[in-house]
């Protein structure tokens, strides 16, 4: 199998707070895996490294076999690393349909936005999410699974070799949750790899193949999913074990 | 349709109904508009003098000149920033054109020149803006003194008169009937709606004032847009100058003194918030119709000049005011 993404030796410091140390993760074209860590365990930290929001204070990232610098999201995007950010980052002012197509706007006579063809898209998207969002309606004022859907249809917009996703079922309702972890798989079945970060131990459980567990800026466990039992996950959060 | 959202927005958890959130928009610009004519109907009425064509020229042409700044403000606006220099930027543009035309250099030349100049001083703001990460509130306030007093020592604090008369009948004249400064706000909104409205920098505009952050996180070319914004505000500013200069037969630094705060004015009126991502380029026009229309009537209905800066006091912080609750509703 193929590797997409390996990290090496991950430092990361903001003036005397490690929130990285010496972190090393590999994965595989395909695969899923489920990042899980208590509350500044560093894991955010990791995705915006891969993003290219933040540069790793020392450490390599290799990307699809060659060594990378992502300097930016721009560089993570162009390699083929999309984000669904906790926060979504999304603009309330602007339409569905303006935020998923932000800064790849589809164009026409080489200027003009492509009005037509951005929502068109946008609601072939949003439906197969199972999203009630319009493609013409302004964000302000949509519900957390509303605003969810238009983070991850974003992610639909080019053909990834990774997707990260940080937290994606934790504003959304009950009934969205399936939804959002089918959409996983099907990425899974297109070869796409997932980092998935969430705090939800059964959403991990469902849709992982592999589960990485972070406690203070180190891995503390790197395991397949059927070796694994959520006490032990759990514990590993915790810090009740150390290490697995 | 909710009609209830016209009024308050939409409600707190409901979707936005993009329908009535342009209606909304465009009901705003239809009451500045009757405000503006509820104006001249009275102005008609009270004083003999404002329904004549020279005095309503006169209203256009003033109202011509802070429309074109107002739009600059209005593209800055909406990237949640502020241009305070633009008044000082229209004096300095002013010295420049007047001191190249004094020294003989053709028309185009010295005009061009100074709208390069424009977007010059547009650059250094921006520069310090992105790069030094100086609040726009301060950096363009800095701008607004650093540009007066260049203005003053190129000059030696001097107006320069003695401008060709082709130059001088520009702002006088007109092509079919139209004013010639009518043309130019018209030639300036054209473009800024396009802009604005059907391409990626226009939607980079509002995305950085909608959500700064975000924007980053979406690769929006976030530093080139905010050049882009403070470069077309200085831009517009110069061109401004160039007019006035041509409309006084004077190039002076204090041309355009506190013009920032007519454009600002102008620009709220007209429905642009001051928290960013909302705006056009019909509302800065109609702003500025209602500035020069109070201005002219006070000075028909002998009230003393220095009332219309109080005024104008008042109108921004009462319209800022309401913007902000619509924001705190939210």
């Amino acid at each position: 199998m193929t590797e997409i993404v390996n990290l090496s030796n991950i430092y990361k410091s903001f003036g005397a707070v490690q929130a990285l140390i010496d972190f090393n993760l590999s994965i595989n074209e395909g695969e899923i895996v489920g990042l899980m860590g208590d509350n500044g365990a560093g894991k955010s930290t990791l995705l915006k490294i891969l993003a290219g929001n933040f540069l790793p204070t020392s450490g390599n990232i290799n990307f699809n076999g060659e060594d990378v610098v992502f300097n930016n999201p721009k560089d993570a995007r162009k390699a083929g690393v999309e984000v669904v950010y906790q926060d979504l980052a999304l603009c309330d002012h602007l339409t569905a349909a303006k935020n998923i197509y932000l800064s790849r706007e589809a164009k026409r006579f080489g200027f003009l936005l492509d009005h037509k063809k951005m929502n068109e898209t946008s609601q072939k998207l949003l439906d197969e999410l199972n999203s009630s969002a319009r493609p013409g309606d302004v964000v302000t004022g949509m519900s957390g699974g509303q605003r969810q859907a238009i983070a991850i249809a974003r992610t639909r917009l080019s053909e990834p070799k990774i997707v990260l996703m940080d937290e994606p079922t934790a504003a959304v309702s009950v009934a969205q949750v399936p939804v959002i972890l089918d959409y996983i798989r099907s990425l899974k079945k297109q070869n796409h790899s997932v980092l998935l970060i969430s705090h939800r131990l059964p959403d991990i459980m469902e849709v992982c193949d592999r589960i990485a567990v972070m406690r203070l800026g180190e891995k503390v466990c790197d395991k397949n999913k059927s070796d694994c039992n959520p006490e032990e996950i759990t514990g590993l959060i915790t810090g009740a074990i150390k290490s697995a | 349709m909710d009609l209830m959202e016209l009024f308050t927005g939409p409600r707190k958890g409901a979707v936005a109904d993009p329908r009535v959130a342009r209606l909304r928009m465009y009901l705003n610009n239809l009451a500045v508009f009757f405000l503006v004519c509820a104006m001249w109907i009275t102005l008609s009425l009270v004083t003999s003098t404002f329904a004549t064509t020279g005095n309503i020229t006169n209203v256009l042409r003033q109202s011509s000149l802070w429309s074109i700044i107002a739009i600059g403000q209005t593209v800055v606006l909406i990237t949640a920033g502020i241009d305070l220099s633009i008044g000082s930027v229209v004096g300095l543009s002013s010295c420049i054109v007047a001191l190249m035309l004094n020294k003989g250099y053709p028309i185009s030349v010295s005009c061009v020149f100074t709208c390069l100049c424009g977007l010059g001083v547009g650059a250094v703001h921006a520069f310090g803006i992105t790069k030094g990460k100086l609040p726009p509130f301060i950096m363009t306030l800095a701008g607004l003194t650093t540009w007066f007093g260049v203005g003053l020592l190129i000059t030696g604090a001097m107006p320069i008169g003695n401008l060709p008369a082709d130059f001088k009948n520009f702002s006088r004249g007109d092509v079919l009937g139209i004013p010639n400064l009518f043309l130019c706000v018209i030639g300036v909104m054209i473009p800024t709606y396009i802009i604005l409205n059907h391409t990626r920098l226009g939607n980079h505009l509002y995305s950085i004032g909608s959500n700064r952050p975000g924007a980053e996180l979406n690769a929006v070319p976030v530093t080139r847009t905010i050049f882009f914004a403070y470069m077309y505000s200085s831009l517009l500013a110069s061109i401004v100058g160039i007019l006035v200069a041509a409309r006084l037969s004077l190039g002076i630094a204090s041309n355009g003194f506190t013009w920032e705060l007519q454009a600002v004015a102008s620009s709220v009126i007209g429905g642009t918030s001051l928290f960013g991502a909302v705006g056009g380029v019909f509302g800065p026009v109609l702003g500025a119709t209602v500035l020069s229309t109070i201005n002219n009537g006070a000075n028909l209905l002998n009230v003393q000049p220095y009332w219309q800066r109080i005024l104008t006091g008042v109108i921004i912080v009462t319209v800022v005011f309401f913007d902000q609750l619509k924001k705190r509703g939210k």
